[in-house]
């Protein structure tokens, strides 16, 4: 199961639960102000999927500041990301 | 005393004719699916893993009178997203359909829709839906006599996550994925303080992305250089820490949409401060 860093808030995480699952991963927002107010970073990444009004994935919420690889070196990104952008660029070619 | 009753254990014994009137030549099929070569059969599935594969088959009558077998493999490239496969008909009756399939040995992780729709494959409309419901190897989804059933039956699949480990110093945060719904019930993680000295008061909130639906403080302060377990379930209840171990309330049996948040949120909070990754384990349905 490769482990991911991310940039943005520097979670780490496995892309893969393990059951065989999907992990979302999703920075959390920055910490309360004087005034308890949470901000959202300006990095942050989401990996939620974004569906469009015709049940079709066009891609992650956010990429944020991106990923670094802690397990698996030789990948850029979660599998089921590279796949994901593999996908959509077929549709859109079709 | 009467006699007892005489059963006829012999069921090819009574001779008595043929009773039935049956019609093989020229009837119709007990099925209203005429299909024509504008038809597809449509495949929609969603499932929890990146990697399920759906297998549907089904059965034709045709014009000249044979029946023949069709059967496609659907493997699913994308978790929590929508699936389409379609597979153009011939003309003919349509007589049965079945889809099995999903995650080898896991229930209620891979929603199948089949249905009968005119058009092309990037341009359809379902007219008729035959069957609809979770799938795996052993729960095989029918047409006709099957059920169309909901994405929010039954119990939900049985999901375990471990979550990300925050950064030092940041708090724990986790998101219901797209498209799912999730009932959360266990979660659990650590908190390990550093040595600046300070009371962090760990809070466990539940949100919609925005607004806070749900917070829960445990009961007890945590001082420096300490590690605490906090632990919370469905129905539990705040109890104060024992060997380093607080149990925080939780209400029964609650459901949260896509977008909405677990997390942590603590009074106190120093930059060396370490949360663990919180373990979880929820309920899940795959809904859109």
């Amino acid at each position: 199961m490769p482990i991911w860093c991310c940039r943005a808030c520097r979670g780490v995480y496995s892309d893969t639960t393990r059951d065989g699952g999907v992990y979302h991963h999703a920075c959390g927002p920055l910490p309360p102000d004087e005034h308890g107010v949470e901000l959202e970073r300006p990095d942050k990444r989401d990996e939620n999927l974004v569906v469009n009004a015709r049940d079709r994935t066009v891609g992650i919420r956010s990429e944020g500041a991106g990923v670094t690889p802690v397990s698996h070196e030789q990948l850029m990104e979660p599998v089921w990301i590279a796949a994901l952008k593999k996908r959509i660029a077929k549709e859109e070619e079709e | 005393m009467a006699a007892p009753p005489q059963y006829q254990t012999d069921a090819a014994a009574p001779a008595q004719g043929a009773l039935l009137k049956l019609q093989p030549h020229g009837s119709t099929p007990p099925v209203n699916a005429y299909v024509t070569q504008s038809d597809l059969l449509v495949l929609k599935v969603y499932s929890s893993a990146s990697s399920a594969t759906v297998t549907l088959t089904w059965k034709m009558l045709l014009p000249d009178g044979r029946i023949v077998l069709n059967q496609q493999n659907a493997i699913c490239t994308t978790a929590r997203s929508l699936n389409t496969f379609t597979y153009p008909m011939s003309e003919g009756y349509l007589l049965e359909v079945a889809v099995a399939g999903g995650t080898s040995g896991q229930a209620d992780r891979t929603f199948c829709q089949v249905s009968l729709a005119p058009g092309s494959s990037t341009n359809f409309l379902a007219v008729q839906v035959l069957c609809q419901g979770y799938s795996t190897f052993q729960n095989v989804l029918t047409w006709p006599n099957g059920a169309i059933n909901s994405n929010t039956t039954g119990m939900g699949a049985v999901i375990d996550v471990t979550g990300t480990t925050p950064g030092a110093g940041a708090e724990i945060n986790e998101t219901i994925p797209t498209n799912a719904q999730w009932r959360l019930k266990l979660i659990s993680f650590t908190l390990v303080t550093a040595v600046a000295v300070a009371n962090r008061t760990v809070s466990l909130v539940i949100d919609d992305g925005a607004n806070i639906l749900y917070q829960v403080p445990a009961l007890a302060v945590q001082a420096a250089s300490l590690t605490v377990r906090y632990s919370a379930g469905d129905n539990s209840q705040n109890l104060t820490t024992t060997n380093g171990i607080a149990t925080l309330a939780l209400p029964n049996d609650f459901r949260m949409a896509q977008n909405w948040r677990i997390r942590t949120l603590t009074t106190n909070l120093q930059a060396a401060d370490q949360y663990s990754a919180p373990q979880y384990e929820v309920e899940e349905y795959l809904v859109r």
